[in-house]
């Protein structure tokens, strides 16, 4: 029997897809500081493609706000745009061309306009990076008319997300939990020796992870990729710790948020996020749902998520703001008790 | 092609020993033959076959085996010789290896586990389950015997609901495996070591299991009896049957199971237990070849006669090995006879599941102030009397009721010509 071939990381898995996009496709373009090799970015996401499909991969001055309305500018002109934040944290500087120009680029000119234009923002803490470098700002691009946000998760397929975004028409962010770029992919429905998942119904569709025939369970988390781990190995300790068992649910579009058909199978519904608390994606969900499982629910959806506090830089200190394993562990023992 | 398949011969065993192949390897056998036999911890029990075939042995003489695995198969007429297995798939796979050939890999969680430890049961007997992941309601489910057949193990703890969740105490900790047999290298068994019987180990489970959850307390009686032996020297040719104190004490348990349900009953959670409809009176017998504790059912209902002939069948059956699970299940009170030789006292221990038991010492001669001479003016008489215990879950019983209990039992004892009378 060979042995079978390990599955690729996940920054090996986006810088392929990457490559693959632009081979496909020579009307698309990528933008980002310090993209180009030999540095090919600072998470070696975009190792390779300068050398390869040259000018279209530009490595640009540090200015966000320049490079996404630059990105819009070449989506507004009929070709396509992958812009890479080197921290999402930045992209709040390139708020206003995503929220005045690119956004709205869709429907301002009489006609529908297609705004192929993805924005990749690497995200998340867990590195001790402090303050302004370790923020999960999805929620700040929520609601946005025209605006989608997307999240990388290691279930879906990359290039499929990407192709699909630009499909789509309309300005997209895609987040990237930075700690996920190390983690492998998965694949073959198979998670552990546990759990198996679903692939989605579409490219950025919802992942469903469970036990292989079993339908009932006592709790369905919905995260976002960057979460998936983390509420995998909540998931672990929760079933062979404690004999709770939960599925969970991985969407690869954050907004606007659709489950696609699929509906809860847990008596209780934990939504779970790595931004902070207050005004969060998990409400969004929440609000979502509630309608559709109003019969159904026995108590109300928790919502697990960051502090409400500024990220310290000091890792022992940071620990106590982001969410993991352990949190969601909690919140569901809590919620179940 | 069909698997003949080892049946759940009871809630206590995780595994089996196949003792004997009655059918060979090879012999075309008729729906109703017996193929083979199957020792359980405390029984022989009989496997036969369902349909025709010719039979494949798949498990050897003396290998044990669980309930759930298949054992033999039963082919058509033509002996079909199965094919050796075609080469794997050498497709690249992400999951984890294939699963051994004992079964699929099991994970069972921890909650799952501590019930398995209790039960004493093993991974095996839930490899019949076909699942992959066992959580503590698939442990429960599996103990849970029918209705009509309520096991003698049955604890509270079977029929709580869901465990409660919460953070695990350090003594939650999941032992792996604490009720199987270590054996192999690694187990570090020497010459010196002596490996008790199946037999002996499932009575380790289950006083373990006694000592560990039952808080019982213990009272004792004096019983003068020696009217009680006289009746039996006169009644055991009369009825052809053995006659003797643990016959009339059955018999006078029995005829308190409606005044005192509460002692008679099953404990099915904090603060609640079932009432049962009769008494089913456990006796224990030991000729030497393990103790067995076989169950004189409904004997409530039962004249003397018949509860000295169900002893007797079951001492006979002790002896050649020939009882049967159904002999040994269902009891709700349990009296435990110490009448050899010189005992005086015993103190007998509650089976999980049952609120009380009673100890029958050996009967004394002593003497006692005759009837009517308390001064001893009248002289002294030389009279039997027999230390009778009880030992009680104190979570629902208290001292009082089994004073109360015992003395009913004493006076039924010291007048026994009812016992004999009552035709029930």
């Amino acid at each position: 029997m060979r042995e079978p071939v390990r599955a690729e990381r996940v920054s090996e898995h986006l810088n392929r897809a990457l490559h693959d996009v632009l081979a496909a496709d020579p009307a698309v373009h990528v933008l980002g500081e310090d993209i180009a090799d030999p540095y090919g970015g600072a998470f070696k996401i975009t190792k390779g493609l300068s050398s390869r499909f040259g000018e279209r991969v530009r490595s640009t001055p540090i200015s966000e706000s320049a490079i996404v309305g630059a990105g819009a500018g070449l989506a507004l002109g009929g070709d396509k745009a992958i812009v890479e934040i080197m921290f999402a944290d930045f992209a709040a500087l390139a708020f206003d061309q995503l929220l005045n120009f690119a956004s709205k680029s869709t429907a301002m000119y009489g006609r529908p306009v297609p705004m192929p234009l993805i924005v990749r923002c690497p995200s998340g803490g867990r590195r001790g990076y402090g303050p302004t470098h370790s923020q999960s700002p999805q929620k700040h691009f929520l609601g946005v008319p025209g605006l989608s946000v997307l999240e990388l998760t290691p279930f879906h397929d990359a290039r499929a997300l990407l192709e699909d975004g630009f499909a789509a028409g309309r300005p997209a962010l895609l987040f990237e939990d930075k700690v996920l770029y190390t983690r492998r992919m998965f694949r073959d429905g198979v998670v552990d020796e546990l759990f198996r998942y679903e692939p989605p119904d579409r490219p950025d569709g919802v992942v469903r992870v469970g036990v292989e025939g079993v339908t009932g369970y006592d709790c369905t988390i919905i995260a976002p990729g960057g979460m998936a781990h983390r509420a995998l190995e909540a998931m672990r300790e929760l079933l062979l710790e404690h004999d709770v068992l939960c599925e969970l649910l991985v969407p690869a579009r954050l907004y606007p948020f659709d489950l696609g058909g699929l509906l809860p199978r847990g008596r209780h519904v934990c939504v779970a996020e790595d931004g902070p608390a207050g005004g969060t994606w998990g409400a969004e969900v929440a609000t979502r749902l509630y309608p559709v499982l109003w019969g159904r629910l026995a108590r109300p959806i928790t919502l697990v998520s960051a502090a409400d506090s500024i990220i310290p830089a000091a890792p022992h200190l940071e620990r106590e703001v982001l969410v993991h394993a352990h949190t969601i562990r909690l919140a569901v023992l809590e919620a179940l008790a | 092609m069909t698997a003949v398949v080892v049946p759940k011969i009871n809630s206590n065993d995780a595994r089996y020993l196949l003792l004997e192949w009655v059918a060979a390897d090879g012999a075309t056998v008729r729906p109703g033959d017996v193929l083979a036999l199957v020792e359980t911890s405390k029984t022989v029990e009989e496997l036969a076959a369902e349909r025709e075939g010719v039979l494949r042995h798949l498990v050897a003489e003396g290998a044990e085996c669980a309930p759930g695995e298949a054992i033999a198969s039963l082919a058509g007429p033509a002996p079909v010789r199965p094919a050796p297995d075609a080469a794997p798939d050498a497709a690249p796979d992400a999951a984890p290896d294939a699963a051994p050939a004992a079964g699929p890999e099991l994970v069972v969680t921890a909650p799952a586990r501590r019930l398995m430890d209790e039960l004493g049961i093993g991974e095996d007997a839930l490899r019949s389950l076909g699942k992959k992941l066992i959580r503590r309601e698939d442990v429960a489910a599996l103990t849970h015997p029918a209705p009509t057949h309520p096991a003698p193990t049955r604890s509270a703890l079977d029929t709580a609901s869901t465990a409660p969740v919460g953070a695990p105490s350090v003594a939650d900790v999941s032992r792996r495996g604490a009720a199987r047999e270590e054996t192999g290298p690694g187990s570090g068994r020497t010459a010196d070591d002596i490996v008790l019987p199946v037999s002996q180990r499932r009575v380790a489970e289950v006083v373990a299991r006694a000592h560990r959850e039952v808080p019982a307390a213990c009272t004792v009686v004096k019983v003068d009896v020696e009217d009680a032996l006289r009746l039996g020297r006169e009644l055991t040719p009369a009825l052809r049957t053995l006659i003797g104190l643990p016959e009339l004490l059955v018999k006078a348990v029995a005829g308190l199971a409606g005044r005192f349900e509460l002692l008679f009953a099953t404990p099915v959670g904090p603060g609640r237990v079932r009432r049962a409809a009769a008494a089913h009176v456990g006796v224990t017998m030991d000729v030497g070849k393990g103790l067995f504790v076989p169950v004189v059912r409904d004997a409530t209902g039962r004249s003397l006669r018949e509860i000295s002939r169900t002893l007797m069948a079951y001492r006979v059956a002790a002896l050649r090995g020939g009882l049967h699970e159904e002999d040994l299940s269902g009891g709700n009170i349990t009296l435990t006879l110490h009448n050899e030789s010189t005992v005086t006292l015993a103190i007998p221990i509650v089976f999980p599941g049952q609120i009380c038991a009673l100890s029958l010492a050996a009967p004394q001669r002593e003497i006692v102030p005759a009837p009517g001479g308390g001064d001893g003016s009248a002289g002294f008489a030389v009279r039997h009397t027999v230390h009778l215990g009880l030992a009680y879950d104190h979570r629902y019983v208290n001292g009082h009721d089994a004073i109360v209990f015992l003395d009913a039992l004493r006076a039924a004892l010291e007048a026994p010509a009812a016992l004999a009378e009552d035709p029930a």
